[in-house]
């Protein structure tokens, strides 16, 4: 209601800036105002500045008599001009009314008004953000709480308690990044404990959709280290060994982790089918390392569906690599699921394009090299 | 509600541009003083309407609004203040909203201070500034409204671009536009005397000011914004040849033209149509260079609008007003009037000269602007016109204007005599020549070019201070009278001086950063020293940090010059919170003029880091030389006197020596005549 006010009050001001100067105008002499004039005018001006330079001494007689002269000759222009014109202009009086006042009072609340109707939001309030936060929490949305929870820590950013509350509801709205911050944060405020450092792996996984990066295995770590019993950093880790390829190490880890497996548990199903896809010399091979779903729908699989399965994930990731590029770590797991799915010319051909994407980088070259000559490729230049 | 009376504000404002286009200008035609009236109130009036609506897009920035659309995409609750302020401007559509407000600024003003127009030019001026309003303010509310909501309103904002989180986004948009949209007015002018078919002589006297007055600001901006580039985008440059950059350029060059061929015509009422044309030009140029930065042709840092809609909208735009204006040109400029005959050596003379020289220094940096964007819009060969073009083109169209700074400004109207002139500059000539040997001599004859451009520099420095020294005329007045005498010079004269002496100043940082800077890029260890220039730079380590809203690693360095610590350093890499987004902050250590300029580029796992170390001498005067520029500017707008410009009576030896007090004598001093 205020709005609409305040609009025509804008609306009506814009149309008395215009009827008002017309108005006043219609009594106003017209003729002084023709522009000859006003060149007359001007020149008579620069006439009196030059007397005045001339009697304070800043310029000297010679010059102010020249500068007359150069003046007096525009003076006569002007005056032949004035001269050979002297019809009078008529004014469009008719039709001048009729457009002042069909502008002022029609065109400008008619055309304004329709099309903020059009563009604007009418009645749209104000939301200022502190007048968000300052309603009281019942009433408050998850985000707005997130929110007044994040203000507190910008201002108060050692309190390890507000990070602790924050980096799980992070994890649960989908924003690993933030929670990894947060759980960061607490830990290093707070010191490590398993929760913190289990959250911060697990987040870090998120990111990386799946994928046992250094930083998260070195959380999972410090979680084993602080809870060796706790089955999450060992699961973890030993899908971390998994993913590297490294075949004896993460059968023995997979194979303990199962020993204290209580029967029934989430993870059971799918540590087994790790277990079982490396005993049968078959490796994980996707990049983005498979759900735990799309594992235990492999696990369902006839023999056939999982070889497809397999393969479209294989050339998913070698698809992905010869187009954006990609890690040493993918380039590793793709060669090697080529060997495994016995299909050495790609296993070669996919050798040769990682070692030519890295070829500034002479350690990552010798690491593949070393991995060809295990895998028995040729890695002669 | 304060978002929404912002936006009928602006939906209002575009309305009265409507009316305020079409009735003043068919009052000005059919000599109707009532429609003529109405142009000035509401010019004034669009002016507070547009004002409004900006401080109403200020407020939901400032109280963090994340129901309008612009701020959630912007900003960012936790932002400092005074980063919420300038991400009103630091976005598309808020730029396009500063743009806009500026451009009815300057309307605002010829509608408050015009009294002293013939009414018709006024009128018709305001209409056609309307025309522009207009044809901006459709493109804000078609395809960039800055108060579309988002409802329902998220609880965060998306942040600023961290490139532009600085203190130099807060100044260099607003100044770069006021000399943008300044230009404007004399455009309006020119097209409101091309269609009523004659230039009033108070056009003459209008468009020297307002020239100026955006030509001062159009060079603290492009100075600004080059100073800007040098320290935030890390590379130690300080000029890229980068589109966005000649973009600016391109108008400052056409305006310095423009102001120059105004004072010829503004005292000589000689060459009007031709400044007619280059206003029209230069204006041209500046819609031109909005176009390239807004429409996202570009990609570079400035080009945060990419979107295609957008970019056909202000081409339609600029195709109307440029087009328009030069068709009118071609039909309407051989009815106006020429005046005012020269020979060829005087003061026309010499500013025809500049004139030439500035717009084939324009029509090249055009050229290598535009020619690739042309070659990539029709058969999409990506080329890159660089350095090296410009350097070859622009570079030697520079320097012979550079060599006649000091002879024009010392020439005479009308007829000048350009053996005198020489004689007075004998002993500007003589210090350029000693002091270009002398660099000779002590760099060797590897840097020719760079000891020429030295002797250039101060070649314009000291033809500027001889030319104020001469008018002081010492040997016939004695040293008191001849100190007054100069003090008492009118402002014009102070500001040609001043304006051509920073020419010379910008020059010599110029010559100097890059002729003689010295450049090391290395790996470095903690601990480590490396010599830059006569300074030996150590590197202590690094060591992370947390800025308001993002964190960093800061590298310190010890400077030490012989054995001595000067300082220390601290460049850093800096990632802001909100986008992630990886920026670079030089590290500069000033003494006197000249600097040492450190960047970090990457950094390893093992503690060492990549860096770049530049000394720079005398790198500051580039700015410096261009805050003289404008200081001239200034002086010279505010010698509000009328200007004749009388021709030295010729062959008259005075008669007059020592008699009267206060009328002094020579004819060569009075090269600017009667109240210069």
């Amino acid at each position: 209601m205020i709005f609409w006010f305040v609009a025509s009050l804008l609306a009506v001001g814009a149309a008395l800036v215009i009827l008002i100067p017309a108005q006043r105008a219609r009594r106003a002499d017209f003729a002084a105002e023709d522009s000859l004039s006003a060149d007359m005018a001007v020149y008579k001006d620069q006439i009196d500045e030059l007397d005045r330079d001339l009697a304070r001494g800043l310029i000297e007689p010679e010059t102010a008599g020249e500068a007359r002269i150069e003046i007096a000759r525009r003076l006569l222009g002007v005056d032949e001009l004035l001269k050979s014109r002297s019809s009078a202009n008529k004014g469009m009086s008719r039709y001048a009314t009729a457009l002042i006042q069909g502008a002022a009072l029609l065109f400008i609340p008619v055309a304004s008004i329709v099309l903020y109707l059009f563009l604007g939001v009418p009645g749209a309030e104000d939301q200022p953000l502190q007048a968000r936060l300052n309603v009281p929490s019942q009433d408050q949305s998850l985000d707005v709480l997130i929110a007044r929870v994040e203000q507190h820590l910008a201002d108060n950013p050692n309190d390890g308690q507000g990070w602790d509350i924050l980096a799980p509801v992070y994890m649960r709205i989908a924003d690993p990044a933030r929670a990894a911050t947060a759980y960061a944060k607490a830990a290093s405020l707070l010191g490590s404990t398993y929760q913190r450092e289990i959250g911060y792996g697990e987040a870090l996984l998120a990111i990386d959709q799946g994928i046992v990066n250094d930083e998260a295995r070195a959380a999972f770590e410090r979680a084993n280290r602080l809870d060796p019993e706790a089955v999450k950093p060992r699961f973890y880790l030993a899908e971390a060994l998994t993913q590297e390829g490294r075949v004896e190490e993460a059968r023995t880890a997979w194979r303990r982790l199962l020993e204290d497996a209580q029967e029934g548990a989430g993870w059971v199903e799918v540590a087994r089918t790790r277990l079982a896809e490396l005993q049968g010399g078959e490796l994980a091979t996707d990049a983005p390392g498979p759900t735990a779903a799309d594992v235990s729908a492999a696990s369902n699989m006839t023999e056939a569906d999982r070889a497809a399965m397999i393969e479209g994930m294989v050339a998913g990731l070698s698809e992905r690599l010869t187009t954006e590029g990609g890690g040493l770590q993918e380039w590793t797991r793709l060669i090697r699921a080529y060997v495994v799915l016995k299909r050495p010319e790609d296993a070669q051909a996919a050798l040769e394009k990682a070692k030519n994407s890295f070829k500034d980088e002479s350690t990552a070259i010798a690491q593949l090299e070393a991995l060809g000559r295990e895998l028995g490729l040729s890695v002669s230049q | 509600m304060i978002a929404e009376l912002g936006h009928f504000a602006l939906i209002l404002a575009f309305v009265m541009a409507l009316v305020q286009s079409v009735l003043p200008m068919l009052g000005a035609v059919k000599r109707d003083a009532r429609l003529m009236a109405i142009a000035r109130p509401v010019s004034i009036h669009m002016f507070l309407m547009v004002g409004l609506s900006f401080a109403a897009l200020t407020y939901s920035y400032l109280v963090s609004d994340f129901s309008v659309a612009n701020v959630v995409q912007n900003s960012f609750s936790q932002k400092p203040l005074i980063y919420k302020i300038s991400g009103v401007w630091g976005n598309h559509e808020g730029s396009v909203l500063l743009w806009v407000l500026i451009l009815v600024f300057f309307g605002a003003l010829v509608g408050a201070f015009g009294s002293n127009l013939p009414a018709p030019l006024r009128a018709a001026t305001l209409a056609v500034q309307a025309w522009v309003v207009s044809g901006f303010l459709l493109f804000i509310l078609a395809t960039s409204n800055p108060f579309e909501r988002q409802l329902p309103a998220p609880i965060e904002g998306n942040g600023l671009n961290p490139i532009l989180q600085d203190i130099g986004l807060a100044i260099h948009p607003p100044l770069l536009y006021i000399g943008y949209v300044g230009f404007s007015i004399t455009f309006s002018f020119a097209v409101a005397a091309l269609i009523l078919g004659r230039l009033d002589a108070a056009w003459a006297r209008w468009v020297r000011p307002w020239t100026l007055l955006a030509w001062v600001f159009l060079t603290l901006g492009i100075s600004m914004g080059s100073y800007w580039a040098y320290y935030e985008l890390g590379w130690g440059g300080w000029w890229f040849w980068d589109p966005v950059e000649n973009a600016s350029l391109m108008p400052w060059l056409s305006g310095t033209a423009l102001l120059h061929s105004a004072l010829v015509m503004e005292k000589r009422d000689a060459l009007k149509v031709w400044t007619v044309l280059l206003a029209i030009i230069t204006f041209s140029l500046s819609m031109l260079g909005t176009f390239l930065v807004r429409s996202g042709v570009l990609t570079s840092v400035h080009a945060f609008a990419t979107d295609p809609q957008r970019g056909v909208f202000i081409l339609v735009l600029l195709c109307l007003f440029i087009g328009g204006s030069l068709s009118l040109f071609a039909w309407r400029a051989p009815l106006l009037k020429q005046g005012g005959i020269f020979a060829p050596i005087s003061r026309e003379g010499a500013l025809v000269f500049n004139n030439l020289f500035l717009t084939a220094a324009t029509a090249s940096v055009f050229v290598g602007t535009l020619y690739p964007l042309a070659l990539d819009a029709f058969d999409g060969t990506k080329i890159s016109v660089g350095a090296p073009f410009f350097n070859l083109t622009f570079g030697p169209l520079m320097v012979p204007l550079l060599l006649v700074i000091p002879f024009g400004q010392s020439m005479a109207w009308k007829r000048g005599d350009l053996l005198a002139v020489a004689q007075r500059l004998y002993a500007a000539m003589a210090l350029a020549l000693v002091l270009a040997l002398v660099m000779l001599w002590s760099w060797g004859a590897d840097n020719i070019l760079a000891a020429l451009g030295v002797g250039l520099a101060v070649w314009v420095m000291a033809g500027s201070v001889s030319e104020l020294w001469s008018r002081g005329k010492f040997s016939s007045v004695g040293p008191l009278k001849g100190i007054r005498r100069i003090v008492g010079l009118p402002g014009s004269a102070w500001g040609t001086a001043v304006a051509h002496f920073g020419v010379g100043v910008t020059v010599l940082g110029i010559v100097s950063a890059t002729a003689f800077q010295t450049e090391v890029v290395l790996t470095m260890k903690p601990g480590q020293s490396v010599d830059v220039g006569s300074y030996q730079v150590t590197f202590d380590g690094l060591s992370p940090a947390t800025g308001p809203n993002y964190i960093e690693d800061i590298g310190r360095f010890t400077v030490r010059k012989a054995g001595v610590v000067a300082g220390t350093m601290t460049p850093s890499k800096r990632v802001y919170e909100a986008s992630r987004m990886p920026t670079t902050e030089a590290g500069i250590m000033t003494s006197g003029v000249s600097q040492l300029y450190l960047a970090l580029g990457e950094i390893h796992q093992d503690g060492s880091l990549d860096i770049r170390a530049y000394f720079k001498p005398l790198v500051l005067l580039i700015w410096l030389g261009c805050v003289v520029m404008a200081i001239g500017g200034g002086l010279s707008i505010m010698d509000r006197r009328l200007r004749v410009g009388a021709p030295t009576p010729s062959r008259r030896r005075q008669t007059s020596s020592s008699g009267t007090a206060g009328t002094s004598t020579s004819g060569a001093g009075t090269s600017t005549g009667a109240g210069s």
